[in-house]
């Protein structure tokens, strides 16, 4: 292509300046609105699936087959010791969560004139060393903070319900392994403040060896939550654990088969990928072939004098599909700087959609006991810009092919005289 | 007459018991042969109108023991109880060791629990209710519900029952009444005096357990069923014994002895 031919096609954009720039304008539309929602939609995911992956479910639960259904207090899984050392002696693993979960009845442990009102509780026997590292139950409680023999740390919520502050009694009344009464007063060492629905409402969580002897199960746990490097790659830590003879009568799940319903909302997600990026690539052809079609039938006379003037016909589709292409491009370019600049600024400020639901304040919702931010934080991929640039050019080319043959097709004596 | 659940039906042994006796004034027992079985058919009215009157106490003291078995572990605790009408009671349990002094005061609805290894009292909360008692199979809300098969159950006799032998009752729940059990199939001896097993039926009519009578014989001068067997449905290894040792009808109680007080000094 000559540079005379790209000099035409770039003065050619000019001739009509208010089309020029509506067809710019529609580009750059589709090309920010395609940036700002979808890297929203991506901190939105990456979020629901860092909350989901991270400390309840971990990337493998190990429980027994029906404690899902039941909960009850037998259904353990034996040998801890041995099969915690099992996996994680696996390559895939890089840490393993034992923890005893049991209902229980919990109070006020400090001396007063009327008796205590008892609340629903949930014991909670962990590893407070595994538990307090990124993604754990306790993450960011520090070490200062860590329950010892006779402490624990209790959530927010339960704090409050009971009217408790730390250093205080908790009285903690439950049934053992085998469903026999048993009671302990604990101090209370931390409260904290849990992004897990669970712990801030009724956890009274304390040192996995304490909750054993207390529910006469030494060693025994409720549900090993074990995380590997990548969440993504949970099938193959699945494949690993499962040869584990220990566990051949547990069930293993990886976090897409302990959740399926929070999976098969981000698999909703790949289609909305899909949708507006259909809607940019529509709308960006219509506005380049609108624009393309009007300023080719415009140029009928001089496109015939070019031809009488022995242009060769290429040269006229060469100049036509130009003017599209930098058309889309300059869309592409101001759309892409908007939109960069909308996420980034986003992705410090947050964008709290509950406002949109009419929550208020919230800015959290709780679903199968997982706390789900009601803030998203959007994550900007250089994807999210190279889908569009090339979605609009592939669109530039094809939507200014049909009026580029016209003009190459026009017989120049015929295209003067009608003009 | 209201009746507290099936707890006290198990407890105290007043309920759906051998009917050989009616009762005076003061609860003493007297003597006499009813008969609910005229040419062949059972006085379905009579026999249950007697039978909710079996429940009938100013006031009781009995001992029990009650033994609690799970799949790996069989654990029995001995208790002594005190009744005054049907809203008053306290159970105290006297052994074993670990569990002695453990009490439970239960005031009209209200219930509290003692635990003297940690020496507290807590009230439990109406969302625990359906929480084991003291590891049984029974619940919390078996020792406070009150509900009354004449007022809240509409009754028939379905027929004799082969097994075990005697009458099948059917009790199914009023419309709107609100209480845990949709129905209960009750079987009476073939002369409709004695209680022999209870089926209870759960909201979506699943069996959820059932109650054995066995052992008769004559306690606080009443002829009662002295071991009483709960066994929950679906729970394979777990059931839930009382059997009674002794039992006294119309006893005289101190004062305060249904109280927070006297809850606490129970060791």
């Amino acid at each position: 292509m000559s540079f005379i031919t790209l000099r035409m096609g770039w003065r050619n954009l000019g001739r009509n300046m208010k089309r020029t720039l509506l067809a710019i304008g529609a580009i750059a539309l589709g090309q920010l609105t395609l940036i700002v929602v979808n890297s929203l939609m991506e901190g939105f995911f990456q979020d629901i699936l860092e909350t989901v992956t991270g400390p309840l479910v971990g990337h493998i639960q190990i429980q027994d087959p029906l404690w899902h259904d039941e909960r009850a207090a037998d259904l353990y899984i034996d040998h801890l010791a041995e099969t915690r050392k099992a996996i994680e002696g696996l390559k895939e693993t890089v840490r393993v969560s034992p923890r005893i979960v049991t209902f229980a009845l919990v109070a006020s442990g400090e001396k007063s004139e009327s008796p205590a009102e008892a609340e629903a509780g949930m014991i909670a026997g962990l590893d407070i060393d595994a538990e307090t590292k990124r993604g754990g139950l306790l993450e960011g409680v520090p070490p200062e903070e860590w329950p010892a023999k006779g402490e624990v740390i209790i959530g927010t919520v339960l704090a409050n319900r009971l009217n408790l502050k730390e250093k205080q009694l908790i009285a903690v009344i439950s049934t053992d392994v085998d469903g026999f009464p048993v009671s302990e007063l604990f101090t209370v060492k931390t409260i904290v403040d849990s992004n897990v629905e669970l712990i801030k409402t009724l956890g009274v969580v304390m040192p996995i060896e304490e909750a054993g002897e207390l529910l006469m199960m030494p060693d025994q746990v409720h549900e090993l939550a074990v995380y590997g490097y990548d969440f993504m790659k949970a099938d193959s830590l699945k494949e690993a654990i499962t040869h584990i003879p220990a566990l051949k009568d547990a069930s293993i799940k990886t976090w897409r088969e302990a959740i399926p319903e929070i999976v098969m909302v981000i698999n909703v997600k790949k289609w909305f990928d899909i949708l507006f990026l259909s809607i940019v690539f529509i709308a960006a052809a219509a506005g380049i072939a609108n624009t393309a079609m009007m300023s080719t039938f415009e140029r009928k006379h001089e496109f015939g004098l070019l031809l009488a003037m022995g242009a060769r016909p290429a040269r006229l589709v060469n100049m036509v599909i130009f003017e599209s292409v930098i058309l889309g491009l300059i869309g592409i370019a101001v759309g892409t700087f908007i939109g960069v600049a909308i996420s980034t600024i986003l992705s410090y400020t947050g964008f709290n959609y509950g406002f949109l639901g009419g929550s208020g304040a919230d800015t959290s919702i709780t679903y199968k006991e997982i706390s789900f931010s009601l803030v998203i934080y959007p994550r900007l991929k250089l994807q999210h810009v190279v889908y569009g640039l090339v979605a609009v050019t592939l669109t530039s080319i094809l939507a200014s092919l049909w009026p580029a043959l016209i003009a190459a097709r026009l017989e120049p004596v015929e295209a003067m005289h009608r003009t | 007459m209201k009746y507290a659940g099936v707890f006290f039906v198990v407890l105290f042994g007043i309920g759906l018991v051998s009917a050989s006796f009616v009762f005076s004034e003061d609860s003493e027992p007297v003597l006499e042969t009813p008969n609910f079985v005229k040419d062949g058919v059972l006085d379905l009215e009579g026999a249950i109108k007697y039978f909710e009157n079996l429940y009938r106490s100013n006031s009781s003291v009995g001992e029990m023991e009650m033994t609690v078995v799970r799949p790996r572990r069989t654990q029995t605790m001995r208790m002594k109880a005190w009744t005054e009408g049907e809203d008053k009671s306290l159970i105290i349990v006297q052994a074993p060791p670990r569990d002695a002094g453990t009490a439970t005061l239960k005031v009209d609805k209200n219930l509290w629990n003692y635990m003297p290894r940690i020496k507290r009292t807590v009230r439990i909360p109406p969302s625990m209710m359906l929480a084991s008692w003291m590891g049984s199979d029974f619940t919390n809300d078996d020792l406070v519900r009150e509900s009354s098969i004449l007022d809240d159950y509409e009754y028939e006799c379905v027929g004799p029952s082969e097994s075990p032998e005697g009458w099948l009752l059917r009790c199914d729940a009023k419309p709107g009444v609100v209480g845990l059990w949709n129905r209960i199939d009750l079987i009476v001896s073939k002369d409709g005096t004695l209680p022999i097993e209870a089926r209870y039926f759960d909201r979506k009519d699943r069996l959820s357990r059932t109650l054995y009578w066995s052992d008769v014989k004559v306690l606080g001068g009443r002829q009662l069923p002295a071991v009483m067997r709960l066994v929950p449905e679906g729970e394979p290894g777990n059931e839930t014994t009382m059997h009674y040792l002794s039992i006294s009808f119309g006893e005289t109680l101190p004062a305060d002895i249904f109280s927070l007080s006297r809850l606490e000094q129970s060791q």
